[in-house]
């Protein structure tokens, strides 16, 4: 569907410029140097939209060297995620006993080396849907019979894959999934929404290695050329349970290489998860002892709002 | 929202009696199959269409059916941007783009392959229909073997056929037509995967009568034109991907599910398969999604008794689900679809319903 309500520019004709790489700045600062179980660093606040509910705002760490061109596979991550609700469903919606949770994600136009027009394209969408399956599986929703809530991620850098391609896809768009999930976890968190437990997505991957292919955990894909396989899971760990899988890669030797087969494949994956879950549970806390330090300050704030008593 | 979930037709004691009946062990399913991996028949035909590359029509016994149409156009290959890159640098990076190139060539893009789905009754916005087009685009676009790429025979996906030479490359264009009376509720990805299944392996590709770095030039005859996946009787050659609906109730795995046995899943994994191209004969996982259970948004059951305790489950009494999939009934999943060969049954399945039609037209032929 084009976009006829705005004065759009030239869709695809112009192409940024490259230049060539001095010999100094090669490939060699690609690489991955993280250990294979390594996560790159999250950067995860809470509460940074005041008029929205919950907000939460997710980077997760760049690569220490300076960028050799203008045009770059840029491997970082800025998120944010704002939280509407829950309130009451419109008087046009039918019933429902139940919470009803509507996730959408949307690119800024900037967010990657193509520009995004400001109609959802369908990997928007498509990612919109993982991010509802995975949060639908957290909340609790009959605590809110008749109402709704809307969680808004907003994609302010993405993580690019390829320099000449004008989609974002493969393991860049894993990793964005991941993002998308535990930022909303968070503004679910600093909405003081009911969950089962604090949701927490993770990305494993398996990569050829020097003898055998090997699994890694949180993959950049500007870290790897190559990537035979790879996972992303949405995971309650207190339960043990998985609410969102997408993988992409063929797996075979299922059985016969357990390390490398679709189990340690998840597994992986979950133990990113983990990881990340530490961090959200770092920063909740945090916040939390901010807050009950800004409620000693003022002790009638939160008394003074209006009766709702109807 | 006009998810599948919100407009389940089926009362909370309903849901509890499916429930209950398909998390015994064997599972009791409401249209009498037997096992929880049996398929429900369906018929199928190809080569429908007269206009189009290679075509199919795959109708369930609920009423179902999809068309699916494919065709192929001769595609300009963009440049790759940083060709000009060469005269610039110094001839040890120069060898090392080379090799990069060469191996690029060889590649083709994911955007070479189209896929566009009509559902009669649903916006073309739809986050569902985005959802399910890209579930059945992407196991298209990953390659068959994990091999390193050393031996090209049978690595290669879809989008590495379509390359003519380093200037064009066929641009495939799937379209797959629902005709359903219950739109998303029984979810149609089986069917459709199916269908585009049978469509790809059914497409033929127009000789050419140029060569090399010539413009592409089509052969008329239409009966020179080869097949896009060969059809061989050999088990390694490659064939297009197949999506299995996997249905998790309790500890049970089932497949196939009807509409009855969706609306109180506790998961819907959905697993594209392609049959291996090595020597096992195993069948391999190309990608798997997980799709939302229409279960989880459902009314609970009251108790005939008095006031419900909180938090207390009583028997026979429905309660939506929450939470997901356990990590153990998950790969159990996997583990039945691939270890226990359902996934080679069903291209077995398939690929005796293509043998079934070449030997018909074969014999039409000769008549």
């Amino acid at each position: 569907m084009s976009d006829r309500r705005r004065l759009n520019g030239p869709a695809g004709t112009t192409s940024p410029p490259v230049f060539a790489l001095s010999k100094s700045s090669t490939k060699s600062s690609q690489k991955r140097t993280r250990k294979p179980n390594e996560l790159r660093k999250i950067f995860l606040q809470t509460g940074v939209v005041p008029s929205a509910t919950g907000s939460a705002y997710l980077e997760l760490e760049s690569p220490p060297e300076s960028k050799p061109g203008l045009l770059n596979t840029s491997s970082t991550l800025k998120l944010s995620c704002s939280v509407h609700g829950p309130k009451p469903l419109p008087r046009t919606a039918s019933f429902s006993p139940n919470l009803q949770l509507s996730a959408s994600v949307k690119f800024a136009p900037f967010a990657t080396c193509v520009r995004q027009g400001y109609i959802r394209d369908s990997t928007e969408r498509d990612i919109g849907m993982h991010l509802e399956t995975a949060l639908k599986g957290v909340v609790i929703p009959d605590r809110w019979p008749k109402s709704a809530i809307e969680i808004a991620v907003t994609v302010l850098e993405g993580e690019d894959d390829q320099v000449d391609g004008d989609r974002i896809g493969g393991v860049g768009l894993f990793n964005l999934l991941a993002g998308c999930i535990n930022v909303s976890m968070a503004a679910l968190a600093d909405a003081r929404v009911d969950c089962l437990d604090l949701l927490a997505a993770g990305v494993g991957a398996v990569v050829p290695g020097p003898g055998k292919p090997f699994r890694v955990l949180d993959p950049a894909s500007i870290e790897h050329d190559l990537i035979l396989a790879s996972c992303l899971v949405g995971y309650l760990p207190s339960r043990d349970e998985i609410v969102e899988i997408w993988s992409n890669g063929s797996v075979s030797n299922l059985g016969r290489d357990e390390d490398i087969g679709f189990d340690g494949l998840v597994d992986s994956a979950v133990a990113a998860a983990r990881g990340s879950q530490t961090v959200i549970k770092e920063v909740l806390i945090e916040s939390l002892t901010r807050t009950e330090v800004g409620a000693e300050k003022l002790p009638n704030d939160g008394m003074n709002d209006v009766d709702m008593n109807t | 929202m006009p998810s599948l979930a919100s407009s389940s037709p089926f009362s909370p004691a309903e849901l509890a009696y499916l429930h209950t009946s398909l998390s015994s062990v064997p599972p009791l399913r409401p249209d009498a199959r037997s096992l929880g991996t049996d398929f429900r028949p369906l018929r199928a035909e190809t080569g429908v269409l007269p206009a189009v590359n290679g075509s199919a029509h795959v109708g369930f016994s609920d009423g179902r059916e999809a068309i699916v149409g494919v065709k192929l156009e001769v595609e300009k290959t963009v440049e790759r941007k940083n060709t000009g890159l060469k005269y610039h640098v110094d001839s040890a990076m120069d060898i090392d783009m080379d090799e990069d190139e060469r191996r690029k060539q060889a590649m083709g893009k994911q955007e070479w392959v189209t896929l566009t789905l009509t559902v009669p009754g649903l916006r073309d916005d739809d986050p569902n229909l985005a959802f399910l087009e890209e579930m059945l685009r992407e196991p298209l676009a990953v390659p068959l073997s994990t091999a390193p790429q050393s031996d090209n025979s049978y690595t290669m996906s879809l989008q590495d056929s379509l390359v003519i030479n380093s200037r064009w490359h066929w641009h495939v264009y799937v379209d797959v037509l629902l005709i359903s009376p219950n739109g998303l509720a029984s979810y149609p990805l089986p069917l459709l995967s199916m269908a585009a299944h049978l469509a790809l392996r059914d497409t033929r590709i127009p000789k050419l009568k140029s060569e090399g770095e010539e413009d592409p030039v089509a052969d008329d005859d239409w009966m020179a034109s080869t097949y896009l996946y060969p059809r061989k009787v050999v088990t390694t050659s490659p064939r297009p991907p197949v999506i299995l609906l996997v249905l998790v109730v309790g500890e049970n795995v089932i497949f196939d599910p009807s509409r009855e046995e969706l609306a109180v899943a506790d998961g819907i994994v959905a697993v594209s398969i392609a049959s291996s191209t090595d020597d096992d004969k195993d069948c391999k996982v190309l990608a798997v999604r997980m799709v939302d259970s229409p279960a989880r948004d459902t009314m609970k059951g009251i108790p005939q008794s008095e006031e419900p305790q909180k938090g207390v489950d009583v028997p026979g009494v429905w309660r939506p689900r929450v939470g997901g999939v356990k990590r153990s009934v998950l790969k159990a999943v996997i583990k039945s679809v691939v270890v226990d060969g359902v996934a080679r049954d069903v291209m077995s399945g398939l690929d005796g319903f293509l043998n079934l039609e070449d030997g018909a037209d074969a014999g039409a032929n000769a008549v």
